[in-house]
């Protein structure tokens, strides 16, 4: 709703400004930018608000052995910080996006169950009572990547690549058929 | 006003401001510092509030030391100046060696040896950093303004922990055992007020803490139960006092899109025992008091949320007339960046029991008061 609403606002201010360009012909120039500015934010703003959500995709560094039975609890006790290591004894090193990010918000939704703020405070929680490290946070999903191709003992996520059914995706420095294949950001 | 005591604090915080620690790194560091700003009418609360108060602040430093996959050390330092009630100087909030005991998939026990954390509500164990609790001042349920902080923070002995992560819930234990501790006079008068018969230093005995709590998957609904007991005995030169405290305690909480809802109860039970040799008089008794609050926080986005608390307390259940207390809070906290924090809220009281008695000992503590507080919060 509330998307909607700005996008009225900006297209009525586009029309406005195109308008205003007729009538006074010294400040033409500027108004017809300003107008084209207006309009082409609200058609991106509407490209935007009908793009699909983000799809995240699981990331693990190549040099991690995945216990058996992996699943979505045991990515929620990572997640949450209560398991801090690997079954070989690396520790674990997590990953995330900035609270704001879509895709982050898309993650914490569909896999953790969760939301940003909660997960905020579980953090926080461990964080200031010693019993846990909270996770590092990088800006975009590409340095998100490179840092979990890099770290071993290294979890995260980023933008599902089209037609990839799996949820977990290694990767790491060693290339492999896995790694060689295009990761979207 | 005293100096603040935490240049060190921003010196490190300067320092290692930002993304600063490394993946990998077996030292980790955090810390903390938080400045109020309290204005009240009728009663004071930390320091002289009825004309203003900066008098309370809070900082802190730790790390956590991960000397192998099984083994890890943990301490965090800290000093807080609030009033009268607390001074500033530096303590040792906790220090402690975490041994992993276990570990699968889904599940993990552990075991802590020294200074450790008495989990009881949600909010007990990080009661004291301004980035974790609810709101700046806590609700009556973890009686701040009782004095009993220092008794009731921590323990000196043995935790155990252990979790168990489920498809559709997850289920966390914790028991403290703990050994005697000395409680200094100081300490005393700030429970039982300076001019009480109970003068003197007393003894901390076994205190036990153990809290049982377990949540659907994402902490969309968690629960916990906690119980607490331990006996404090006072060695006051005319009187031999033993009081047996217990506390049970109820939390429940729900997280949605936008909207959180706390709700937590407790009931204390004292059992408490007077010999006066002189006077050949054996007296004996028991108080129980509950507390009660119900919190909503929404938010807005991921930086505003706004929250109101409504907190009831009996002080005796027998008397509930004569001694209840209520406190409504109104605040809002903002995060404009992961290391800044910044809250206002005021507070609607009724009783006498939330005010700090140590902050009013010249004056008659009136029935009825309002407190307006800011707060500025910078970690790292």
């Amino acid at each position: 709703m509330g998307v909607f609403f700005c996008q009225t606002k900006a297209f009525i201010a586009g029309i406005c400004a195109a308008k205003k360009a007729t009538r006074s012909p010294a400040k033409q120039t500027i108004a017809r930018r300003a107008a084209i500015l207006i309009l082409l934010a609200c058609s991106c703003s509407l490209a935007t608000a009908n793009a699909p959500d983000p799809e995240p995709q699981i990331i693990i560094n190549t040099k991690v052995t995945l216990p058996a039975g992996f699943s979505n609890s045991a990515l929620r006790s990572i997640f949450f910080g209560r398991m801090q290591t690997w079954p070989d004894g690396t520790p674990i090193t997590v990953f995330v996006l900035p609270d704001t990010h879509p895709l982050h918000l898309r993650f914490c939704t569909l896999y953790l169950k969760t939301f940003p703020y909660v997960l905020k405070r579980q953090w926080n929680h461990l964080t200031f009572t010693g019993s846990g490290v909270r996770p590092i946070e990088v800006g975009t999903t590409y340095n998100l990547f490179e840092r979990v191709r890099t770290t071993p003992g290294a979890i995260g996520y980023i933008n599902r690549l089209p037609g990839n059914t799996s949820d977990v995706k290694f990767v790491g420095t060693e290339a492999n058929s896995e790694t060689k294949r295009t990761i979207r950001f | 006003m005293k100096k603040p005591p935490y240049r060190l604090a921003l010196m490190l915080a300067g320092l290692l401001s930002g993304n600063g620690f490394a993946e990998q790194q077996p030292l980790t560091l955090h810390g903390f510092v938080s400045q109020g700003y309290l204005y009240s009418k009728n009663n004071d609360i930390f320091g002289d509030s009825t004309d203003g108060s900066w008098e309370y602040h809070e900082a802190g430093a730790g790390g956590r030391y991960r000397l192998s996959s099984r083994l890890s050390f943990s301490g965090q330092w800290f000093a807080r100046d609030a009033g009268r009630g607390d001074n500033g100087s530096v303590r040792t909030d906790y220090l402690y060696a975490d041994l992993l005991l276990s570990q699968g998939t889904d599940s993990g026990t552990g075991l802590r040896f020294g200074r450790v954390r008495n989990h009881f509500g949600f909010y007990n164990s990080t009661r004291d950093v301004f980035f974790t609790r609810p709101s700046i001042l806590l609700p009556q349920f973890y009686l701040e303004s009782f004095g009993v902080r220092e008794l009731f923070f921590s323990s000196d002995g043995a935790q155990l922990h252990s979790y168990w992560d489920e498809k559709d819930y997850y289920v966390n234990f914790t028991g403290t055992f703990g050994k005697n501790k000395e409680v200094s006079s100081d300490t005393v008068a700030n429970i039982l007020g300076s001019a009480a018969t109970l003068a003197g230093d007393a003894e901390l005995q076994s205190p036990i803490s153990v809290q049982l709590s377990a949540g659907l998957p994402g902490d969309r609904w968690k629960t916990a139960l906690s119980y607490f007991n331990t006996a404090l005995t006072f060695n006051s030169t005319s009187v031999l006092a033993d009081l047996d405290v217990t506390l049970t305690a109820l939390s429940l909480q729900y997280n949605g899109r936008k909207t959180s809802i706390t709700a937590e109860y407790s009931l204390m039970s004292i059992n408490s025992t007077f010999i006066a040799p002189a006077f050949n008089l054996v007296a004996t008794g028991n108080t129980k008091s509950e507390s009660a609050y119900l919190q909503m926080d929404y938010h807005i986005d991921e930086q505003f949320t706004v929250y109101g608390r409504f907190d009831h307390r009996l002080g005796d259940r027998e008397q509930p007339n004569q001694t209840d207390s209520s406190v409504a809070t109104l605040g809002s906290r903002w995060q404009p960046h992961p290391q800044w924090l910044f809250a206002a809220e005021i507070h609607g009281i009724r009783g006498t029991a939330p005010i700090p008695r140590i902050d009013n000992r010249n004056q008659e503590i009136a029935e009825r008061s309002e407190h307006f507080i800011f707060m500025a919060g910078y970690r790292f």
